[in-house]
């Protein structure tokens, strides 16, 4: 357990150093807003729960995500290849479902582009 | 052509006091579920078949406003008390979103005809992946005012209606500098 | 495009101005796209006329503009709703009490000012995270442990103003309660500092609460007497272990043996948050058919229940223990608590649960369980209302809670469960508690029977479920409990529960509200104290 545990961090580090690599400004600023903002829901751990009676489940916008697509397409928003910039705006000024507004106080216009820049970038 | 950049989910709308559902009346599928026909009215071509369905009396609702508005007070609560089969020609990004809300409600892509505009007038009509559409080019002319075969292609995508979903490659094509790409398409 | 009431158009662009003057161009905040974002995401009046909105919103950056902004809402008596990070869901979240307030959003004031690892407090600003105070004790290595509640954008400060709670040792759960000093803005725009802050050059305002006279600062709880512009947040010491383990007790009236040793352990301050659980009844607002069928002829009798819970060979009921301080007295706590509960309640049994050495390991935080117990913020508790397989046909907008105050008897936890059971099948919906219902134990000192009734971007939807919210209200307080944190939507209704000699304490808290804001431009409403020129709205 504490070897895959271990090992999984590894290659998720790798993958991350990878990643930093290859964007530009602007999409290293939507990475870092997108850790801080989306990552907790929509990011890639599996976490149990006791106190939510839950077994092991991704995390809440991942999980929903992967529900939704039911495997058509990819439940972790940073595997997207599709995705436009009018519907993540959208989402995030909008909300959706359980997931509430945010306002510019919090992501800025400019942030949220910063974001686009990172989830849209050609792959 | 101004883009949006957000789909306005209604805040000025929302305070009114609800809007009757006008003209909704449309036409009845081969089912029990109501046919919704939503054009993106920017596009010369979308307007044609929008005013080749009203000509029939089928009611088109305009996405090219508030597309997020119209989904949250008109078309979803439609679905929510009777099914819908969703039809209409838009660009390729309105797809993407119409296709993201639809799913919501698990509704999916089941035809998708894709008609790239290029510069010289030049039309091409390209099914998706997984639609044999041998016949397309008798149905469609490969020039300016397709738009207006709208009874050749609403009837066409009905009978995709219950057919399995479409497993097409959803990354695109998206608006390229050379060509205008419209698509045609059947959610249900 | 909203306007504040009694405001003409004219006046309200002026103060615009006047607030653009005082926070620049980019912090006022007043088209409709703008103003859409301070709606309530979790609101139970989406797109109804008494779905609250603001008129605009106003982001300064610092206690002078506050002032400013504060002075100049004055002059033209325009309500302000000021908000922290305004990420109070299910509770109103952004969106004001008043429909055309301005809402003052002090995300921008998010400065962690102090952090003492040695005398254990912070001192933060408004628009401080929970994650952004977490990142600022990580990052340099603090040995301060925080007490959250479940989701962690949320801030200590507003948090704590609304009496929200968390999951860690008793008096850090009450997070009001664990505040030391605050600064505020009254309504005139003048500065107050409470406690030893108001002495000039004081160095402990973060170590004594009182200072001396009458203590003010529950008048900026759950109300709308002032704007807090720092707060002092005192912090648990990062314990060096935490140790958990459960008790169980075969008989269904066992229940009550149970939680007195647990208020002892509490109240003696030897365990962190009892988590009661119920074996034979199953996950608690999703009970199994055999249990739910108990109340099928109405509510089973003692004997019923205690035959049911013999013929199913469990226990009636859990609770799990967690302990926290070094090794040798998380231990020795652990012994002793099964020796209390072994002679206290006969068949009592027990289960040794984890052993952590803390601070958690940065490789074991990812994965790690809920995280909540170790205050590490996350946002975890949204699988409540994300899609999952049961809810997608139809997921839910969002939630309002309601949480009962009950206290500590076996006796209220179960007529408190039933009052829910009766309340839902009034109003013919499917009842989600059952006889083996388990309190929630956020105050330390008291019980909590909880619900959650699903919001909605639909009219028709949210009647339905502000109705039961409104009727279990209704029904609590004929047994003469009450709920302790609402919505704006159900404040008036909460309140007027709070009737005791003809709502004295209302009165009394109006008269406050009358020469402390003569003009009443603070969140009017918030928690059910209107100012004079508005009392009419109660309703």
């Amino acid at each position: 357990m504490k070897t895959s545990i271990c090992l999984s961090l590894v290659l998720a580090g790798l993958s991350s150093l990878a990643l930093a690599q290859d964007l530009n400004p602007e999409q290293q600023h939507g990475k870092q807003v997108f850790d801080k903002w989306c990552a907790p829901c929509h990011g890639t751990e599996v976490v149990a729960s006791e106190l939510l009676g839950m077994g092991a489940l991704p995390l809440p916008g991942t999980a929903a995500l992967g529900v939704k697509y039911k495997g058509d397409l990819p439940a972790v928003l940073e595997e997207r290849t599709d995705l436009q910039a009018i519907y993540i705006r959208t989402v995030v000024r909008n909300g959706l479902f359980g997931m509430p507004i945010s306002r510019k106080t919090e992501v800025s216009d400019s942030d949220l582009d910063a974001i686009i820049a990172y989830l849209t970038r050609p792959r | 052509m101004q883009r949006r950049t957000t789909l306005k989910l209604g805040l000025g709308a929302s305070l009114l006091s609800s809007l009757p559902l006008s003209g909704l009346a449309g036409q009845k599928t081969s089912g029990a579920e109501q046919l919704q026909v939503l054009v993106n009215r920017q596009y010369t071509e979308a307007g044609h078949l929008a005013d080749a369905m009203l000509s029939r009396n089928i009611a088109v609702q305009d996405i090219s406003g508030d597309l997020g508005s119209l989904w949250y007070r008109s078309i979803k609560p439609q679905m929510e008390s009777k099914p819908a089969v969703l039809f209409g020609m838009t660009d390729t990004i309105d797809l993407f979103c119409l296709e993201e809300l639809a799913r919501d409600f698990g509704m999916q892509t089941r035809f998708r005809l894709d008609h790239i505009i290029h510069s010289n007038g030049r039309v091409e009509h390209v099914p998706a992946d997984g639609l044999n559409l041998a016949d397309i080019r008798q149905l469609l002319p490969a020039s300016p005012g397709f738009g207006a075969k709208a009874d050749e292609l609403s009837a066409l995508a009905l009978q995709y209606h219950h057919q399995p979903v479409l497993h097409y490659k959803k990354s695109g094509p998206f608006q390229r500098p050379d060509n205008t790409t419209l698509v045609t398409w059947l959610i249900s | 495009m909203a306007l504040p009431p009694n405001v003409s158009e004219a006046e309200f662009a002026n103060a615009l101005s006047e607030f653009t003057s005082a926070v620049g161009s980019d912090w006022v905040f007043s088209s409709d796209e703008d103003i859409a974002l301070y709606r309530d995401s979790y609101s139970v009046y989406w797109g109804e006329e008494e779905e609250r909105i603001a008129s605009a919103a106003v982001a300064p950056a610092n206690v002078e503009q506050v002032q400013q902004v504060v002075r100049i809402a004055n002059r033209y008596r325009i309500p302000v709703y000021p908000i922290s990070t305004g990420r109070n869901l299910t509770y109103g979240g952004a969106a004001p009490t008043l429909s055309g307030s301005v809402v003052i959003d002090l995300k921008r004031m998010n400065r962690v000012l102090e952090v003492d690892d040695k005398r254990h407090f912070a001192l933060v600003e408004p628009g401080v995270s929970y994650f952004d105070l977490y990142d600022y004790i990580h990052e340099r290595g603090l040995k301060v442990m925080l007490d959250i509640p479940d989701p962690g954008w949320g801030s200590p400060m507003g948090n704590s103003l609304d009496h929200g709670v968390g999951y860690t040792f008793g008096p850090y759960r009450d997070h009001f309660g664990s505040h030391i000093g605050l600064e505020i803005v009254t309504a005139e725009g003048e500065i107050i500092r409470t406690g030893m802050g108001a002495v000039p050059g004081s160095d402990s305002w973060q170590d004594y609460h009182y200072g001396a006279g009458p203590s003010i600062e529950g008048l900026f709880a759950q109300s709308n007497f002032g704007i807090v512009t720092k707060m002092g947040v005192k912090l648990m010491p990062m314990p060096e272990a935490y140790l958990s383990g459960y008790v169980f007790v075969p008989r269904y009236q066992d229940l009550q043996g149970l939680i007195e040793e647990v208020s002892y352990l509490e109240d003696s301050y030897l365990v962190g948050m009892p988590m009661y659980g119920s074996p034979v009844g199953g996950p608690f607002m999703n009970a199994p058919a055999n249990v739910r069928a108990l109340m099928e002829n109405g509510w089973p009798s003692m004997s019923q229940l205690e035959s049911f819970v013999s013929s199913q060979g469990l226990p009636a009921w859990s609770v799990k223990l967690q302990f926290y301080g070094p090794e040798e007295t998380v231990r020795a706590n652990w012994t002793a608590a099964q020796r209390r509960f072994a002679a206290a309640i006969p068949g009592a049994t027990f289960e040794a649960g984890e052993f952590l050495t803390l601070p958690i390991p940065d490789e074991a935080i990812p994965s790690l369980p809920d995280k909540v117990r170790f205050g590490i913020p996350n946002l975890e508790i949204f699988h409540l209302v994300a899609r999952n397989p049961m809810t997608d046909a139809d997921p839910p907008d969002g939630h309002a809670d309601l949480f009962t105050m009950i206290p500590r008897k076996a006796e209220a936890v179960w007529d408190s469960a039933r009052m829910m059971v009766e309340a839902y099948r009034d109003l013919g919906v499917p009842p989600v508690h059952s006889p083996f219902a388990t309190p929630l134990t956020y105050y330390s000192r008291a019980l909590v029977m909880p619900t959650l009734l699903p919001s909605w971007r639909n009219a028709a939807k949210n009647e339905r479920s502000r109705n039961l919210y409104m009727h279990i209200l209704d029904k609590a307080a004929e047994n003469g409990w009450a709920t302790y944190r609402t919505a704006p939507a159900f404040q008036d209704h909460a309140i007027s529960k709070y009737s005791f000699n003809d709502s004295a304490l209302l009165r009394f808290q109006e008269k406050l509200k009358d020469s402390i804001d003569p003009n009443g431009i603070i969140s009017p409403g918030r928690y059910g104290i209107w100012p004079a020129n508005m009392r009419n709205n109660r309703g």
